[in-house]
């Protein structure tokens, strides 16, 4: 579904990627680890197109490397940014609307009464401002507003970072009922439990490149791996 | 009382003005995190091309034609020019706009001529509406207030109701994430700055004819909309119309206060030379200064403005 080849990208002018490779399936979890700085939110956001990059992606086929963010979207990306991105003077339905759109076909199958019934919360508080949200509350609005975007590949970006154990479950459950609906979903992930409980394939990255790529049970077995570019 | 009824009016009918210049540029900054220096050059335009087309056609053509000139002119700026100086970033767009305004302030002169033009009020508005204390109330006036508060109505319900008016106020916060999530962010922002250069025409046409339409008009009123824009608070509509009124209202009443400035200090608990400077400068004189000084006293108080939501 999604090819990366040599991804380069650039905040300003030092350069934060330096040829990366990814692959992902249609229907797969993959999962991208490392540490802080490594460059796993900034390849999403190159994939994305909302930094400066370089190098190839093909989406279905397609090469998107040169398109803008929102030509992007409607191929079928979605992302859910670390920072949330709330739009905090809009209400909490105002922004789930934001992200409405249809597929490649025109079809809406997620829809606002489904994210609604996924989260009765996000309908109880529909006309509160969602800054007023708690921290748990505010992440699955922005997931469910990607959501809404109807997108074949969700690209998450530390969702359970900051919440709490109640709250990580349920971000977790989530996201397996979104593969279940049939999305691909890349997710960048701090907690090793969650990315290994979730992915079948997983992606190591260290100094803006890929440096492991097999499944969890290769990267169990693999202590250098973890010690080199994971443990702290 | 019939005196402060007159400044409470033309108070009003100046802040409204103020806040159709603002109200756009707020948005531009707010949304872009462009200060666009050229914004009241836009003005500019408007109350010339409106006096250009009023001798043609008559004032009520001009009325439609020279706003949506200035607000084509404006979108076409962004498309190729802001545009293509984005990237270099914040400074060079912000040089972009300073020299845009000078280049315009060159080319009106060229095309007008250095003495102002004869932009008249047109005479089926030019008569007393009523008379407070003995003076006259023009019924132009009146007319410019209804049209701002239409105007006013209108911008909000778009922004209110719409769902373009909620990609923009998205935008005002996070244009990226509003681009990500599939929404053609580049041609919101050229429709943004397009229809805030045409409020900018707007406020020309009709405010042209009461003040004057001269090639130093931009800069006369530039500075002011800046301080509206600052001290409402950067992207913040509520913020503009409250800093506009406010310093329509004081502008306008100081302007008619002949006491000394050394009175008012000393009022104040200040001790003034009663044979100094300050006791000959009248309020009136330092009219000019004062929405300045309420900018100053606003951020001493406030850095972010009074509805500011955006720091940077």
């Amino acid at each position: 579904m999604l090819r990366v080849r040599g991804l380069d990208a650039w905040y300003g002018k030092s350069q934060v990627l330096r040829g990366v490779d990814l692959e992902i399936a249609a229907g797969e979890i993959v999962a991208l680890l490392g540490r802080n700085g490594a460059g796993r939110s900034t390849t999403l956001k190159a994939i994305m197109g909302a930094i400066t990059r370089a190098g190839s992606i093909m989406f279905d086929g397609e090469e998107i490397s040169a398109l803008a963010p929102h030509e992007v979207a409607w191929r079928g990306l979605g992302y859910v940014p670390e920072d949330r991105a709330i739009f905090p003077g809009l209400s909490v339905e105002e922004n789930l609307v934001l992200g409405e759109k249809a597929d490649r076909h025109g079809e809406k199958r997620f829809r606002l009464a489904d994210a609604y019934a996924l989260f009765p919360r996000l309908a109880e508080r529909a006309k509160a401002p969602a800054d007023a949200l708690s921290g748990g509350e505010q992440q699955m609005l922005t997931i469910c507003r990607t959501l809404l975007g109807n997108p074949r590949l969700l690209m998450v970006d530390e969702p359970t970072e900051g919440l709490a154990p109640m709250m990580v479950e349920r971000i977790q459950k989530l996201l397996a009922r979104v593969a279940e609906l049939g999305v691909t979903i890349l997710l960048v992930e701090q907690k090793l439990t969650i990315a290994l409980k979730l992915a079948r394939r997983l992606y190591v990255m260290g100094h803006g490149s890929v440096v492991f790529e097999g499944t969890p049970a290769a990267f169990a077995s693999n202590a250098k791996i973890r010690q080199e570019w994971l443990e702290v | 009382m019939e005196g402060l009824l007159l400044v409470l009016l033309n108070g009003l009918v100046y802040g409204l003005l103020l806040f159709m210049l603002s109200s756009g540029l707020t948005l531009i900054v707010g949304m872009m995190g462009v200060l666009n220096f050229a914004h009241a050059s836009f003005y500019m335009l408007g109350a010339y091309f409106a006096y250009t087309i009023s001798v043609g056609l008559g004032f009520w053509p001009a009325l439609i034609i020279a706003p949506l000139l200035v607000g084509g002119l404006g979108a076409l700026v962004e498309r190729y020019g802001l545009r293509a100086v984005h990237r270099h970033g914040k400074l060079a767009e912000l040089l972009f706009t300073v020299g845009l305004a000078f280049v315009i302030g060159e080319i009106v002169p060229l095309i007008w001529g250095r003495p102002a033009v004869p932009y008249r009020v047109p005479a089926v508005l030019d008569f007393p509406a009523f008379a407070l204390g003995g003076i006259n109330y023009q019924a132009y006036r009146l007319f410019m207030m209804g049209v701002s508060v239409a105007i006013f109505a209108g911008l909000y319900a778009a922004l209110a109701r719409t769902r373009l008016g909620l990609v923009i106020r998205a935008a005002l916060t996070h244009p990226e994430m509003v681009g990500m999530l599939g929404h053609n962010v580049p041609r919101v922002f050229t429709l943004v700055f397009g229809a805030g250069c045409a409020l900018a025409g707007l406020a020309g046409v009709i405010g042209g004819n009461v003040f004057t339409t001269s090639p130093g008009m931009a800069e006369a009123l530039g500075a002011i909309v800046f301080a509206v824009v600052i001290m409402g608070g950067l992207g913040s509509i509520p913020g503009a119309l409250l800093a506009s009124l406010a310093i329509g209202f004081i502008q306008t009443a100081s302007v008619t206060l002949d006491t000394p400035l050394g009175v008012l200090l000393g009022r104040l608990g200040m001790a003034v030379d009663p044979h100094g400077a300050l006791a000959e400068i009248t309020i009136a004189r330092a009219a000019p200064a004062v929405p300045y000084l309420l900018l100053v006293l606003v951020l001493v108080v406030h850095p972010r403005g009074l509805m500011g939501a955006r720091a940077d």
